[in-house]
């Protein structure tokens, strides 16, 4: 079985660190993407698990990110997790992700929950 | 528009004086001129008819009509006198005028014995309707000084009961004149003193005007002052929380990453710590969640002032809010030796329609407090319904209690109560006023049961809110 990928999309460099140790410990390969534009051309190259995606991004916002991937027949099985400081505007998203946590977001249960989300995954 | 007969008379009549008084005396004089000149016209159209009939001689028609244009002649200066220069100047020319003509009037010791005393009363009486009221007297002086003299000089007889008849009859118009003299002049004197209070009037009158057109001026300038204020104060406020929203922002991302980094050397991703090292990144997690609340309600605070803090409604089972704030509080309860329970009554609907994540803000806000707060005892949180329109939660606790006094205070925002135990436990003083407004934004209420070691008891009453199906 082969590593899970999780997809780190999130402009700022000390949080994007800490989400990537995160899932690290999780278990997962990762990659870190800086800005709304290189996500969108990252994602049409690779299928990854799992996608952490900031809401107040550069470029293209998390918001359209998210409904890209929706749409996306080929990344139907990925999970998305939405990092966002603002918990009403991502309670009140179209396009729903697998799970909202509600920034500062704590090193530790994201690492329990994308935990968790492997072992669903390979249930 | 033609004058009528009667303005032609009054405009013949009237004279050109100042003072109503002597007006009325100049038009007087006037009226007299007009009967007397009426009286010897007639007089001498009788006269006219007689001579021409035979009856009078010539010599006596002669005599009249001299007699009688004279006094025409001396009318008309007199007129003119009265007219255009004085009335006083006027009435003097007529009494002597007058005076003469009855001299005229029989021979002249015929007048002196007894008919005087009735052709002189004539003078006697008018003097005092010309002149002043003592005219009369003065008149009926000079009168017997004249019968005296041409007694004196005719060598005719002398009647001194006459004299004193004079003066009773001055007595007469005298008493007459006084009155409407006295009158007039309290009549001037009302006029005169009504006039100054109608200038007092109108002076104070103006100065009040004055008064109330500056007030106005100041009214509208405190307005405007006021105003500009107002809007300015709106600025500012909306400026304010803007910035303290912006500044929550960007404070969270860095504290999120101190956060982050700090659980990662406690998991020891970043390799095992000492004792020592563990104490101190725990004290730096423990700091960072006390500033990130703290940044929290800074950002609430400001998203309720401006009005921009909207409800998620949504249903919620009762029972998962409640365990969610025991699960997150109780670990802290116990840590202090607290004993923290819940209490959920049966006749609370199960599940209800409200925003969730801000109730649980509430509570978390309330339970914590209240454990900050009590040194030793236990916490009760208790859902009950007081009615059937509404529900209310309630945190109970074994605390020191708030003074009465307080309780007014307790809910404002940046405010602490005053005593040993504000100044031991840190904190800006906002989680109960977010909860109070909080509460009102759900249209409900916050009331405060305390008193100073009596513990405390905050509930929260909330409207059910019906759920569509």
């Amino acid at each position: 079985m082969s590593t899970p990928l999780a997809l780190i999309i999130e402009d700022h460099e000390a949080t994007a660190l800490i989400f990537t140790t995160a899932l690290q410990t999780a278990g997962y390969a990762t990659e870190t993407i800086a800005s709304g534009e290189l996500a969108e051309q990252r994602l049409l190259e690779v299928i990854p698990d799992t996608i952490v995606l900031d809401m107040h991004l550069p470029g293209i916002s998390g918001e359209k990110l998210l409904a890209q991937i929706r749409r996306d027949e080929r990344l139907k099985l990925t999970r998305v997790i939405v990092a966002t400081a603002d918990g009403a505007l991502a309670s009140g998203l179209r396009d729903h992700p697998d799970l909202v946590l509600v920034k500062p977001v704590s090193f530790d249960q994201l690492t329990l929950l994308s935990k968790r989300l492997k072992r669903d995954e390979e249930k | 528009m033609i004058p009528t007969i009667r303005q032609q008379l009054n405009q013949i009549l009237n004279t050109p004086a100042t003072s109503p008084d002597i007006q009325r005396r100049g038009r007087i004089l006037n009226s007299l001129l007009l009967l007397l000149t009426i009286t010897f016209g007639l007089a001498f159209l009788a006269l006219a008819v007689g001579w021409l009939t035979n009856n009078l001689p010539t010599v006596d028609f002669i005599y009249f009509t001299k007699l009688i244009l004279t006094f025409f002649a001396g009318s008309l200066a007199i007129y003119t006198i009265n007219r255009y220069w004085s009335s006083n100047v006027a009435s003097a020319l007529f009494l002597l005028q007058f005076t003469i003509l009855v001299l005229h009037s029989d021979d002249l010791s015929q007048v002196l014995a007894g008919r005087s005393t009735i052709i002189f009363i004539f003078p006697i009486l008018l003097a005092s309707l010309l002149f002043r009221a003592y005219a009369s007297f003065i008149v009926a002086g000079l009168l017997a000084i004249l019968a005296f003299t041409i007694a004196q000089i005719t060598d005719a007889e002398m009647f001194y009961v006459n004299y004193i008849t004079y003066f009773l009859v001055a007595c007469i118009p005298w008493f007459a004149s006084r009155n409407l003299e006295q009158a007039i002049i309290n009549l001037q004197e009302i006029n005169q003193e009504l006039d100054q209070r109608v200038a007092l009037r109108t002076t104070e009158l103006q100065q009040a005007n004055l008064a109330l057109k500056e007030q106005i001026i100041e009214r509208q300038r405190t307005n405007d002052a006021l105003q500009l204020a107002y809007s300015q104060a709106l600025v500012a406020n909306q400026f304010k929380s803007e910035l303290l929203s912006r500044v929550s922002h960007e404070l969270r991302t860095p504290l999120g990453a101190v956060l982050g980094f700090a659980e990662m050397l406690r998991a020891g991703v970043v390799g095992q710590l000492t004792a020592g090292q563990a104490n101190a990144v725990a004290q730096i997690i423990e700091n960072n969640r006390d500033l990130t609340v703290l940044v929290n309600d800074l950002l609430d605070q400001a998203q309720l002032e401006a009005g921009k803090l909207q409800l998620n409604i949504a249903p919620f089972a009762i029972e998962a809010l409640v365990h969610h704030v025991y699960t997150n509080l109780n670990v802290l309860a116990h840590k202090k030796g607290l004993t923290l329970t819940t209490q959920i009554e049966p006749d609370v609907p199960s599940e209800l329609l409200g925003d969730m994540d801000r109730l649980n803000q509430i509570l978390v806000n309330l339970v914590s407090n209240s454990i900050k707060y009590t040194p030793t005892g236990f916490i009760t949180l208790r859902v009950l319904r007081p009615n059937e329109a509404y529900w209310a939660m309630q945190v109970i606790d074994s605390g020191p209690g708030i003074a009465k006094e307080a309780h007014e205070h307790v809910f404002e925002a940046f405010r602490q109560l005053d005593g040993s135990l504000t100044r031991r436990d840190e904190g800006v003083g906002l989680g109960l006023a977010i909860v109070k407004q909080l509460t009102t934004l759900m249209k409900g209420y916050i009331t405060l049961d305390s008193d100073v070691g009596q513990g405390s008891c905050f509930t929260i009453t909330l409207p059910i809110l019906e759920i569509k199906r």
